[in-house]
Formats: structure tokens, C-alpha cells, sequence
């Protein structure tokens, strides 16, 4: 087929007499059923009428329309297409009679490596809903001696939390091992909350050489980058969420345990009775999801509190705000209390005052500004909740990285702890008299992943830089 | 130049001169990718470049028939759509225990037809708008995955897992990218398609030169559908678990892809050809990006760069396009096509 000749049904209709080509006569003639199974002639003919009809209209010039271009889909090419697909599906069918059943990224479901821990510690795992089984990394050697490559495939950048914690890496940490001679630098990827980008890039940061590679907040999508990296002796360690692929070990707080502990605190302050509203975080993302499942547990307890709105603020003030006041504008009924995820209470809090209501007893959690309008307003029913403060658990995933290069044989897949609360003084003491309201950046715990805590969870402990480096807004000095 | 001149470089010229921008950048990201990361052109690097790229590619091309259909039609909903086969396998089919790759094949493009064909009727029966149809597809299909589930999670089947790790650059995944270009030339061969890019540059003319505009516009969705059902097989590979909340952010990159392939959203120009290689295009840059470490700017550095590289692509293309204009008189007509 002359691709040249297919054009000239339509070339002079449209560029010489575009309008006129389509008077009311024609522009009622009834569409051609041009159909697969209708005969090639039958169909030519009544398209050559219509055409020959509109060549009376226009200036004249114009070329009847090759009759093969109208031939419809030719039997050789039918019967090309069948034996494609035939074969596609021959081809697909011969892989699944071959190996059947379900492949990997099962998380282990042995409790070996909990019992490997101390007594007091194995309380922490307590509704824990990451992998708990032994870590494949107890007896790993890295393939070359220090200074290691770090390579840090994050996910998002967008929010306080994020800028708190590759802040904390990339200011405090990095040059802290570098000076110790551990690490020599970090790469950092970004993917935008895109998994297969994600993947990608932990791949690539494999084959340019990193030693370990750290994810933040993953989810089971990463599942075979973990392995990937696995089979080619870089583990992973994954900070503030878990894989369930062995490949990985998990560095985080008890989200669910976070969750249940901060509905049950809004509960009691409710009288255990009245209308409560969560804000949940990123539908969909696995930390998120912990925490929820940790509220609802918790508010099995109460059956008189109603849960009469969840929305998502999606660990952003700002759509916080917006989401909270649009719920708050629609539901004129008393809200008696709120559960919020953190790094979005800012947002909340501003929607609750905005809207000419009281402040009902809620959960706060790092952002400096709620803590500052707390120690403004004492009388506010509330209390700060370190669930996953982003800097602290950043300086835990380091060190735990540094001691599984230094071989010193993590005894479990996933290590948690749990969460931490502060109460109105121990807030004042961290928050100066001056502090604004609408400080989003981070107060961090005093103690999250110290060093002595984490000697717990390695089989030959030491730790990489004999002390535990200071997390800035956590009033500790280390 | 006469209509007669028909070698094989003029044919492929004439068919396929739409692609030439993006051909170009292929050529430029590929130099850049062999400086920064020469990993990508061992047999491990490619095999696992070519399965991270696939789902990509498999997507662009379903957009591909629906953007030549014209009216502006940009089918939104692809992300969730793709996204929709993912967790549809995994938490249906796959978790009650339904394996063999027949079925899930067969599942995964029959839902994404069907969805395709409804989104088609709606818009060729119906006449709405492409946009708001797709849009609400899009909010729709984005819903439904998270209440099929909330969190990722699942597994695929060993056979499944197996081609999201190939050992060699002659994976099922290449297979499957082969038999979808192929699928493709075949397609573009019926008169079916000469209807499709007719309909897709004006409509009118179209209809007056006998065109079933309705069966038209629903055979592009149902074309798509395929392809989409095939790419969310793929990513089902990639990822080896179900995700609900993926898809929102992939309509983006999709609809990137297609416009840096040179197709024309105004309908009529495209081709497969464009399709693949304005997604390895995509692909490769958000790779050469990852070489370098640019900390937490990284990912907005990426979509500066998409956009500046789509804007210029355009422009480059629209350059051409006139010039070509210019020169190609034929028999006193312009040529509108290619």
C-alpha cells in the first residue's frame, strides 16, 4: 500500500473545501455501518455514491478514492493475528504448568528471631505489623573495607518530615561517620512516590557500587529491588516502614501501637462518649494504614465513641487545613475530639480555629508550632506523641547500616520500640518562650534508637562511634 | 517531489517522519546514559532496563490509538486503570488462588477492554467530552483500588515473579513488548486504521467520506484496552504485588511519554514507533537523572527536566512539521498527514 494514496480521500476535502463539502444533504445521509464482517464491495460501492455526491458539491479536482484503501481487514493478516495470540497464550500457558503456586515476597512467618531477643524488648513488638522472622544478614561481610557508599533511594521530598530526616543524614550524619572514617558519601535518588522509579533507581544505586542502600517508607512493591540487591550482597535497610522481603531489615516505631495509644488518650479525655474525627495520613501507604489500624483497635474499647469522619491530610498542613475545614463545614454536629497523624496538626488545629469552634481534645505530634500553642494555651486537652520522629529514626537506620557492614549480625528482620510521649512540662522545657505557631519543623524524643538500645538487637554489639550522636530538637545532648 | 518517489526511506520518512525529535533525544540519552552509567548496556543491566521500561511502554501505546481518535482525547485514567489490573489480580484472582497465566493474560485484558469500551461509548455515543469522561474514570478507578485494598501488599505467582527478574535480554517481557509492536503493524494495516487517523484529523470529513465515527472511536478504546490490560500485567511483574495507591502519579508520566513520542493529541499522528521510543525516553532520563546526586531536589529536578525536554520537544517538532510543510508540495495539495 502507497501510504501517499491513502491520503487522497481526505487531503482535498479537508484543505480545499472543508465546508463545503458538507451541505445539509449530505450531513443527514446516514452514517456507512462499515462493519468487520461486511463485504468489501458492498461497502466500496455506497462510499464511491457518497463520495461521487460530494465531488458534485465541491470545485471539482478531486480523485475517486482507490478502491483497496476501503478493503477491510484481509483474511492473510486475520490469520496473522490468531496465530500471534495463539502463540502468546501457548506461550503463557507452557510457564504456568511448569511452576505454579506463590513466589516470593512471603514475609517469614517465624518467630526465631523475636525469641533471640531480651524479654523486656520483645515487649515492643506487641501488635507489630512488620517482618519478625531471623535476619539472613547475621553472618554478612561486606565486599570491600570501609569508607562504604551509601546509597539512599528515597521516595518523596515534599513534606517536614522528609526535609527533617535527609536533613538529619545529610548535615549530621554522613559527616559525623565520614569523620570517623566509615562512610565516605551518600547518593540520594528521589522518585516521586513512584514505585517502578523507585525500583529502578535502588537498582542502579546497586550497580554503581553502594555498600547499603537505605529506603524510606516503603511498601511491598519494592519487594523485588530488595531481593535484587540481595542476591548481589548489598542489603537494605528500610527506616519509618517495612518491606516484607528478607532482603531488608526495618528500622521503626510501633506504629500500631502509636495509633491505638493516641485514640485511647483522645478517648479518655472524651469521657469515653461523643463524635471523634481522625485525620489519617496517605490512604494507601502502609505507615499510614498501621496507624489506623492501631486507632480502630483502640476504639473497640469505647463502644459510645462514634467515629464520624476519617479524612486524609496526607502528612501535609496545608491539605490538613483544607480537608478538616470541609468536613468541619459540612458536619455541624459537635466534634468532641480528633486523632490526627503528625506533620499535619498545624493544619488541623488552624481548621478547628478558623471555623469558630474549640479546640476538643486531640493528638499532637512533632511539629514544634502545635507545641507552642499548647504551652500558650494549657488548658488545651492534649499531649505530644513521638511516633515517628524523623531525625531519630534516620540516626537509628544509620548506625544500624554501619553496624551490619561492620558485620556485626543483626538478630532480626525488623527493629522497633515504643512509642514515646511528652506532657505539658516536658514540653515547656524544650520550647522557648518566643516560639511561633507555625513552626512546622520537628521535636524529637529524647531517646528513640540509642546506641544501647540497639545493642540489643545485633549478635557481636559495638557501637560505630562509641557514643550516640545528638538529634537537633530533641533537647538531648547525646 | 512526485507521489511516485517511494523508496524505502522516503516510505519510512512519510510514515514514521513524526517520530524523528524523539528519535533524536533516544540518541542523545543513550550517548549521555553510556558516560553516566555503562551498567545499562551489560546483558544484566538491559534485560532489567527493558522490564522496568515495559509497563511504560505497553502504557503509552494504549494511548496512542485513543490521542489519533482526536477530539483531544486523552485518556486520563490510565494510571488507575493499569493500577486497577495490579491489585485486581493480586487481591482477586491471585489470592484466591487462581495462577495459571491464561486467566490472569485473559483477565487483565478483558477488564481493561471492557472498562476502555464503556469509557468509548460514553464518548462516541453519548458525545462527552474525552476529558470529563477519562476524568471521571480516572477519580473512579483511583477509588475502587483503594477499597479493593488499603495498604500494598500480596504476591504474584513464581511464573510471574520470574518475569519481573529476567536473567537475559530475552525475557517474557520482551516477548510481550514484541508481540504488542507486531500486534501493532498489524493493526496499522487494516483499513480500520486509515479510518482511525482520518477521524482523528477532522471529523466531519470523516463522516462524509464514510466513516463509522461511533465503531471508530470504541475500536481505538478497545485497541488500548489491550494494551492497557498487557501493561498492568507487566507491572504486576515489576512490582510482584498488588499497590493500590499507584496510578495517579502514572497518568502523568504516561501522557508524557506519548507527547514526547511526537503523537499528537490533536489526533491523526502517531504510531507506535513514537509510542516505544518517546517511553524509553522517559525512562532513560529519569535514569541519566538518577546518576547524579542532586539530595532532596532530586525528584523535582526530574519533572523540571521532563517538562523542559517536552516543551522543547514540541517546539523542535513543530519546526520540522512547517519546514516540511514547505517543501513537500504535492500535486498543488498540502500534505496534511505524517
Amino acid at each position: 500500500m502507497d501510504p501517499t494514496a491513502r491520503i487522497t480521500i481526505i487531503s482535498p476535502l479537508k484543505t480545499d473545501t472543508d465546508d463545503r463539502v458538507l451541505p445539509g444533504r449530505l450531513r443527514f445521509h446516514p452514517p456507512l455501518p462499515l462493519t468487520f464482517g461486511q463485504s468489501a464491495s458492498t461497502h466500496a460501492a455506497r462510499a464511491q455514491k457518497l463520495i461521487a455526491a460530494s465531488r458534485t458539491l465541491s470545485t471539482g479536482q478531486m480523485q475517486a478514492p482507490p478502491m483497496k484503501e476501503l478493503t477491510l481487514l484481509k483474511r492473510t493478516q486475520l490469520a496473522l493475528l490468531a496465530v500471534l495470540a495463539a502463540l502468546v497464550l501457548a506461550a503463557a500457558g507452557c510457564a504456568g504448568s511448569n511452576q505454579n503456586g506463590a513466589g516470593s515476597g512471603t514475609p517469614k512467618s517465624s518467630q526465631q528471631g523475636l525469641k533471640s531477643l531480651p524479654s523486656d524488648i520483645r515487649a515492643a513488638y506487641t501488635d507489630f505489623d512488620g517482618p519478625t522472622g531471623s535476619s539472613p544478614f547475621a553472618n554478612f561481610k561486606p565486599k570491600q573495607s570501609p569508607p562504604w557508599t551509601i546509597g539512599y533511594a528515597s521516595s518523596y521530598a515534599g513534606n517536614t518530615w522528609r526535609s527533617g530526616s535527609l536533613n538529619q543524614l545529610q548535615n549530621v550524619l554522613v559527616p559525623a561517620y565520614k569523620k570517623a572514617g566509615l562512610v565516605d558519601k551518600m547518593i540520594v535518588t528521589q522518585s516521586n512516590l513512584n514505585d517502578s522509579t523507585q525500583i529502578q533507581q535502588i537498582r542502579q544505586l546497586v550497580n554503581q557500587g553502594a555498600d547499603i542502600i537505605l529506603l524510606c517508607c516503603s511498601s511491598a512493591a519494592i519487594n523485588p529491588a530488595v531481593t535484587y540487591a540481595q542476591a548481589r550482597g548489598v542489603p537494605v535497610v528500610t527506616f519509618s516502614g517495612y518491606t516484607s522481603a528478607e532482603g531488608s531489615v526495618n528500622v521503626y516505631g510501633n506504629y500500631v501501637q502509636g495509633g491505638a495509644a493516641m485514640a485511647d488518650f483522645v478517648a479518655k479525655q472524651m469521657g469515653g462518649k461523643g463524635n471523634m474525627l481522625l485525620v489519617t495520613g496517605i490512604p494507601g501507604a502502609a505507615s499510614s494504614d498501621s496507624v489506623d489500624r492501631g486507632v480502630k483497635k483502640a476504639l473497640k474499647k469505647y463502644p459510645n465513641i462514634k467515629l464520624v469522619g476519617t479524612v486524609a491530610g496526607q502528612w501535609t498542613d496545608q491539605i490538613a487545613k483544607t480537608e478538616v475545614l470541609k468536613f468541619l463545614s459540612t458536619h455541624p454536629q459537635k466534634i468532641d475530639g480528633i486523632v490526627t497523624h503528625s506533620a499535619q496538626e498545624i493544619g488541623v488545629m488552624q481548621a478547628v480555629l478558623e471555623s469558630g469552634r474549640k479546640l476538643p481534645p486531640m493528638t499532637i505530634g512533632g511539629e514544634k508550632g502545635a507545641a507552642c500553642y499548647w504551652t500558650k494555651h494549657p488548658e488545651w486537652k492534649t499531649r505530644l506523641f513521638n511516633v515517628w520522629p524523623p531525625g531519630s529514626e534516620a540516626t537509628g537506620a544509620m548506625s544500624i547500616m554501619v553496624r551490619i557492614l561492620q558485620g556485626q549480625g543483626p538478630k532480626v528482620q525488623s527493629i522497633t520500640r515504643n512509642l514515646t510521649e511528652y506532657g505539658i512540662d516536658e514540653v515547656r522545657a524544650i520550647t522557648p518562650k518566643g516560639c511561633d505557631v507555625n513552626d512546622a519543623t520537628w521535636i524529637e524524643p529524647k531517646d528513640w534508637f540509642t546506641e544501647k538500645y540497639l545493642d540489643n538487637f545485633f549478635l557481636r554489639p559495638k557501637a560505630p562511634l562509641g557514643k550516640d550522636i545528638a538529634v537537633p530538637g530533641s533537647g538531648s545532648t547525646g | 517531489m512526485t507521489v511516485k518517489d517511494s523508496s524505502l526511506l522516503r516510505r519510512f520518512a512519510d510514515r514514521h517522519g513524526y517520530a524523528a525529535v524523539p528519535l533524536g533525544l533516544l540518541v542523545c540519552l543513550l550517548a549521555l546514559a553510556a558516560v553516566r552509567g555503562p551498567h545499562l548496556f551489560t546483558s544484566d543491566g538491559a534485560a532489567y532496563a527493558i522490564v522496568s521500561a515495559a509497563p511504560l511502554i505497553m502504557a503509552t501505546m494504549a494511548l496512542t490509538p485513543i490521542a489519533m481518535a482526536g477530539r483531544g482525547g486523552v485518556d486520563l485514567a490510565i494510571g488507575p486503570l493499569v493500577g486497577f489490573v495490579n491489585v485486581g489480580l493480586v487481591f482477586w484472582l491471585i489470592k484466591s488462588g487462581v495462577t495459571s497465566p491464561l486467566f490472569i493474560i485473559a483477565f487483565a485484558i478483558g477488564v481493561s477492554v471492557l472498562f476502555e469500551v464503556v469509557q468509548g461509548l460514553l464518548i462516541a455515543g453519548l458525545r462527552l467530552q474525552p476529558v470529563i469522561v477519562t476524568l471521571s474514570g480516572f477519580l473512579v478507578l483511583a477509588g475502587v483500588n483503594l477499597m479493593i485494598t488499603d495498604r500494598p501488599d500480596g504476591m504474584t505467582p513464581a511464573w510471574l515473579t520470574a518475569w519481573g527478574t529476567p536473567t537475559s535480554v530475552l525475557s517474557p517481557a520482551t516477548g510481550v513488548l514484541v508481540a504488542g509492536f507486531v500486534m501493532w503493524t498489524l493493526i496499522a494495516r487494516t483499513s480500520f486504521f486509515h479510518n482511525l487517523r482520518v477521524m482523528g484529523f477532522n471529523e466531519r470529513t470523516a463522516y462524509a467520506s464514510g466513516v463509522p465515527l461511533v465503531l471508530t472511536r470504541v475500536g481505538a478504546h478497545a485497541i488500548a484496552g489491550v494494551y492497557a490490560g498487557l501493561a498492568g500485567v507487566l507491572y504486576t511483574a515489576v512490582i510482584a504485588s498488588g499497590d493500590p495507591a499507584f496510578g495517579q502519579q502514572y497518568t502523568l508520566i504516561v501522557v508524557t511519554a506519548l507527547l514526547l513520542g511526537g503523537i499528537s493529541v490533536g489526533g491523526g499522528r502517531g504510531g507506535a514507533l513514537g509510542a516505544v521510543v518517546g517511553a524509553i525516553d522517559v525512562f532513560l532520563i529519569s535514569d541519566a537523572l538518577a546518576t547524579f546526586d542532586f539530595g532532596a531536589g532530586a525528584s523535582f529536578v526530574v519533572q523540571l527536566v521532563y517538562g523542559l525536554i517536552l516543551v522543547l520537544a514540541l517546539a523542535v517538532g513543530t519546526v520540522f512539521a512547517r519546514s516540511g510543510l514547505r517543501r513537500r508540495p504535492r500535486d498543488g495539495r498540502v500534505e496534511v498527514l505524517a
